[in-house]
C-alpha cells in the first residue's frame, strides 16, 4: 500500500477546481431558410449536450475527490484526537 | 428554401473555428490542472486513481470542439463553392443585360445555378449532420430521397452519377430535368413539375431502354405537356424489353412494377394537389396494369387517371380490378384500329389479357385514329386534347 498524502494546498485546489465553470461552445448560428442553417442548429445542440454531459461527469469526479479528502481530513483528525490520548 | 449566401458562411467558420480553438484550450488546461492536484499534495493509490480518472473524463470534452473544427471546413468549402455560383450569377446577368438576344440562355443558366445552390445547401447540411448528429441519410436514389429538393437540384444531383448516354441526353435538351438515373435507368420531366397542376407519367413499352429512342420519346413527352399544360414524366425505370419477342413474358412487369408504383407514391407525397395522369403505352400498359392489380397486398398506384394506349392487355379482366389511388380514379382506354397491337388481344383473352378497349373490360373507351398506328398517339390531336381535358378535370 502506498502512503497517502494530502496536503490542505492540494484541497484547497480540489475544491476551487469544483466551483470553477466550464466555457460552454457558442457555436455561430446562420441566417434561417436554409437546409445547413437547420443542419448547424442541430449540430449546436449535440454540441451543448455533449459538452454539458461531459462538463457533468468531471464536476461528478471532482465532487467525489474533494468528499473523499474531507473524509480522510476528518477521519486523520479523529486518529489524532483519539491516538493523542484526548477525553 | 433560402439559398446559402457566401459571407454568412465566411463568417461562421472563422467563429467556429475560434470556438473549437477555445474549447481545445480549455481541455488542455484542465489537462495541467489535473496534474497540477498531485503536485500540490495528493499522492497515493486513491488520488493516482481520480486523477488518471479526471483525465479520462476530460476527453469528451474534445468530440464537440472537434467537430466544430471539421464543420467549420465543409462551411468553409461551401463558401468557397457559394462564392463561386454567386460570380457566375452575376456574369450571367451582366451577359444578359448586354446582349438582349442571350436571354432565353441566360434565364437555363440562372435556373442551372440555382439549382447547383440549392444541391449545395442540401449536401452541405447532410455533411453537417452525418459528421454532428445521430442522423445518416443514405445516397439519394429515388425522388423519395431527395425530401424537398428542388428538382434542378434533384436533376443536378442525378447528372454527378448519370452514364455517359444520359449526361449527353441532358446536355442536348436542357428543359429536361433528371429525376432518377440509378443503374442506367432514366425518369425524367419536361415542364414544371414542382409548380405544375397537373403531372402525366408516360410509361413506355418495348425498346424503351434504347437510348437511340430516347430523343423521341422525350418529343413526345413536350407533346404531352404542351398538350396538359403541366408537367410530363418520361418513366423508363425499368428495363423494357428490346423487341416484341421478348414482350411477351409477364416477368419484366412484375419487376418494374413495385418501382413505378415507388414513384408515383413519390410523386403524390411531393405534391399531393397534383393531378396525375398515368399513360402507359404498349408494353408499358402491362407494367402500369401489374402496378395497379398486382398481388392484392402491394396493389395500388397512385393515379387519378390510367390511359392504356395501344395495350396488349394488362394482366386483369375488368377496369375495376386495377386500383388506383386518386380523387375519382379512372381507367381509359385507347387502341388505333390499324395498331398491330390489336392482333394479340381480344374482347376475350390475349397474351397479357383480355383487350381494354373491349366494352367487357369496363374502360372509357376513346376513340383511335382511323389511319394511325402503334406509334402515332403522341401526334394524334384528338389524343392529346383528351389527355388536356384530363389534366384539367
Amino acid at each position: 500500500m502506498n502512503h497517502l498524502l494530502l496536503t490542505t494546498t492540494a484541497r484547497d485546489l480540489i475544491t476551487s477546481l469544483l466551483t470553477r465553470p466550464l466555457d460552454d461552445p457558442t457555436p455561430p448560428s446562420l441566417p434561417p431558410g436554409s437546409r445547413t442553417a437547420a443542419a448547424l442548429r442541430r449540430a449546436a445542440d449535440s454540441w451543448s449536450l455533449a459538452h454539458r454531459l461531459a462538463g457533468d461527469q468531471l464536476r461528478d469526479q471532482l465532487r467525489d475527490t474533494a468528499r473523499f479528502a474531507a473524509h480522510v481530513d476528518a477521519l486523520d483528525a479523529s486518529l489524532a484526537r483519539s491516538l493523542g490520548g484526548a477525553p | 428554401m433560402t439559398l446559402l449566401d457566401a459571407p454568412s458562411l465566411r463568417t461562421a467558420a472563422v467563429t467556429l473555428t475560434a470556438d473549437s480553438r477555445r474549447l481545445l484550450d480549455q481541455v488542455s488546461f484542465l489537462g495541467r490542472e489535473w496534474e497540477d492536484i498531485p503536485a500540490a499534495g495528493f499522492a497515493g493509490d486513491a488520488a493516482t486513481a481520480t486523477i488518471v480518472r479526471l483525465h479520462h473524463l476530460t476527453t469528451p470534452l474534445s468530440v464537440p470542439a472537434g467537430q466544430m473544427h471539421e464543420v467549420a471546413d465543409v462551411l468553409d468549402v461551401a463558401a468557397a463553392l457559394q462564392a463561386d455560383l454567386d460570380e457566375a450569377v452575376a456574369r450571367a446577368i451582366e451577359v444578359a443585360d448586354r446582349f438582349t438576344d442571350t436571354a432565353p440562355l441566360v434565364t437555363l443558366l440562372l435556373r442551372d445555378l440555382r439549382g447547383l445552390g440549392d444541391l449545395l445547401d442540401f449536401t452541405c447540411a447532410r455533411q453537417i449532420d452525418l459528421l454532428c448528429t445521430q442522423l445518416t441519410p443514405g445516397p439519394v436514389r429515388r425522388l423519395g430521397d431527395a425530401g424537398d429538393l428542388s428538382v434542378d437540384a434533384i436533376h443536378e444531383l442525378a447528372l454527378l452519377d448519370a452514364s455517359p448516354e444520359i449526361a449527353t441526353l441532358a446536355a442536348e435538351h436542357p428543359d429536361l430535368r433528371l429525376l432518377e438515373t440509378s443503374d442506367g435507368h432514366l425518369v425524367a420531366a419536361v415542364g414544371p413539375l414542382d409548380t405544375a397542376a397537373s403531372v402525366t407519367t408516360i410509361v413506355a413499352g418495348v425498346g424503351s431502354s434504347d437510348p437511340q429512342g430516347w430523343p423521341t420519346q422525350i418529343h413526345r413527352a413536350r407533346s404531352v405537356a404542351a398538350a396538359t399544360g403541366g408537367a410530363t414524366v418520361l418513366w423508363l425505370g425499368y428495363t423494357a424489353p428490346s423487341s416484341l419477342a421478348h414482350g411477351v413474358p409477364r416477368s419484366v412487369a412484375e419487376h418494374a412494377a413495385p418501382h413505378l408504383r415507388q414513384f408515383q407514391a413519390d410523386l403524390a407525397a411531393r405534391h399531393p394537389g397534383q393531378h396525375r395522369t398515368v399513360v402507359a403505352w404498349s408494353y408499358g400498359s402491362v407494367v402500369a396494369g401489374e402496378a395497379a392489380g398486382g398481388a392484392a397486398s402491394t396493389r395500388g398506384l397512385h393515379a387519378d387517371d390510367l390511359v392504356l394506349v395501344g395495350s396488349p392487355g394488362v394482366g386483369v379482366n375488368h377496369a375495376s380490378d386495377l386500383q388506383l389511388i386518386g380523387e375519382e380514379p379512372q381507367v381509359h382506354a385507347v387502341t388505333n384500329p390499324r395498331d398491330p397491337i390489336g392482333l394479340v388481344t381480344t374482347p376475350i383473352d390475349g397474351i397479357h389479357g383480355k383487350d381494354p378497349t373491349s366494352p367487357e373490360f369496363g374502360a372509357r373507351v376513346w376513340t383511335g385514329d382511323p389511319t394511325g398506328g402503334h406509334s402515332s398517339y403522341w401526334e394524334d390531336p384528338e389524343f392529346l386534347a383528351n389527355l388536356g381535358a384530363l389534366a384539367r378535370d
